[in-house]
């Protein structure tokens, strides 16, 4: 069996994930939230579909059904997972660890947020927007010129802290997926060549403690001038809203309402920019000069000071 | 859509979550889920609304406090609250 911590759970499992960051190998079930497990059902016992689908069993059971990769069934505390194929493994852990875990968050009452997100000398710098607005590009190009830590690929659970003043984001899966067109410009140590043609995956340090976020950016690609800028605070609890993961699905277990009040009390504690940038390895450093000198540069001061 | 006389009372249901920001509010409907977002003036009003003053109250504290003639501001809170009650994000007291 092995064990890993990410995103605040703790995870025990009989089949190896290996993109989450090692706590140990081995040992009991004893304090686990959540138990990856291998599944026994054959596709048979699911409706055919043409496009990944999430249906409801009952109150406490998910199905995740994949027409390719496989099938998990997902409770509060635990996933377990049928594949059709060795060759579909290594997507069908893609899946646990994305929209499995995600869905067994919200069946623990959290919610996921569709985020990328770097730890920098002890502040999160999280990213969002639409797919392929570079949230996975942005967390490696931080990491790469700044030196900050992977906290999260793709899904973060972010949340108030205990006392309700500041926002934080507790670590999760240390590999980057990127699309092709953004390979070049991380001079990255590469894993593996992914399922889709276009995505490979690479290693990096992860960072799995909490941390406070200080600042959230909303990526909007295609703008010639680089320019970052502070948003309201509407705007900045449409960009949470828009951006929780598979709300879809959340909507459908949690209510709206409960995820839109989780938006909204974020929204409180949270300071969000609009960054408008032109990806291309030309414009790169236009764009970090620009984060850094309207951003970063305090961030870095405070520390070494 | 509601009439709203100068001297009645209004007060924030409790079917809402209200976030209030210098300069702006967010509040989200828990009947339907769905929100709405406030600037500067839809703010001032909102955070003047409390269940114990009337509508003619709120108008004069914010004719005071911009500096406007009442009979200016009259017409924009009248209509404001009563998108509001409409939405039932206010109740009559």
């Amino acid at each position: 069996m092995y064990r890993y911590s990410a995103n605040g759970f703790k995870i025990i499992s009989n089949i190896c994930l290996p993109q989450l960051p090692d706590d140990c190998v081995g040992g009991g079930g004893a304090d686990i939230d959540i138990l990856v497990k291998f599944g026994t059902w054959s596709r048979e016992n699911f409706r055919p579909g043409e496009v990944p689908y999430v249906r409801v069993k009952d109150s406490n059971t998910l199905c995740f059904e994949h027409p390719l990769h496989g099938l998990m069934e997902i409770t509060a505390n635990s996933i377990e997972v049928s594949v059709e194929g060795s060759e579909h493994w290594e997507e069908a852990r893609t899946y646990v660890l994305g929209t499995g875990l995600a869905l067994a968050a919200l069946l623990n009452g959290r919610v996921p947020y569709h985020m990328s997100s770097v730890a920098l000398n002890g502040r999160a710098l999280a990213f969002t927007g639409d797919s392929g607005a570079g949230k996975t590009t942005w967390a490696g190009l931080i990491m790469k010129h700044f030196g900050a830590r992977l906290l999260t690929d793709d899904m973060a659970f972010v949340h108030k802290s205990a006392d309700g003043l500041y926002a934080q984001i507790t670590g999760g899966m240390k590999r980057l997926r990127l699309r092709e067109d953004s390979v070049e410009l991380l001079d990255a140590k590469k894993t593996n060549r992914d399922f889709q043609s276009r995505i490979e995956s690479y290693d990096y340090e992860g960072a799995s403690e909490t941390v406070k976020v200080g600042a959230l950016i909303k990526l909007v690609p295609g703008y010639r001038a680089t320019e970052l800028k502070r948003i309201s605070k509407a705007e900045t609890f449409e960009a949470l809203r828009y951006n929780q993961f598979r709300r879809d699905y959340g909507d459908l277990i949690m209510g709206g309402t409960t995820m839109a009040a989780h938006a909204l009390e974020l929204t409180r504690v949270i300071d969000c920019f609009e960054f408008h940038y032109e990806l291309g390895a030309a414009r790169i450093q236009d764009n970090l000069d620009c984060l850094a000198k309207n951003l970063l540069q305090p961030w870095m001061i405070s520390t070494s000071a | 859509m509601p009439i709203i006389t100068l001297d009645s009372v209004y007060r924030k249901s409790d079917q809402l979550v209200a976030a209030e920001f210098p300069g702006e509010v967010v509040v989200l409907s828990l009947i339907d889920s769905k929100y709405y977002a406030g600037g500067d003036s839809a703010a001032a009003v909102w955070a003047l609304i409390d269940g114990s003053r009337s509508v003619d109250d709120v108008i004069a504290m914010l004719s005071h406090e911009f500096d406007a003639p009442s009979e200016q501001i009259h017409a924009d809170v009248a209509a404001f609250v009563s998108d509001l009650v409409e939405l039932r994000l206010l109740e009559r007291v």
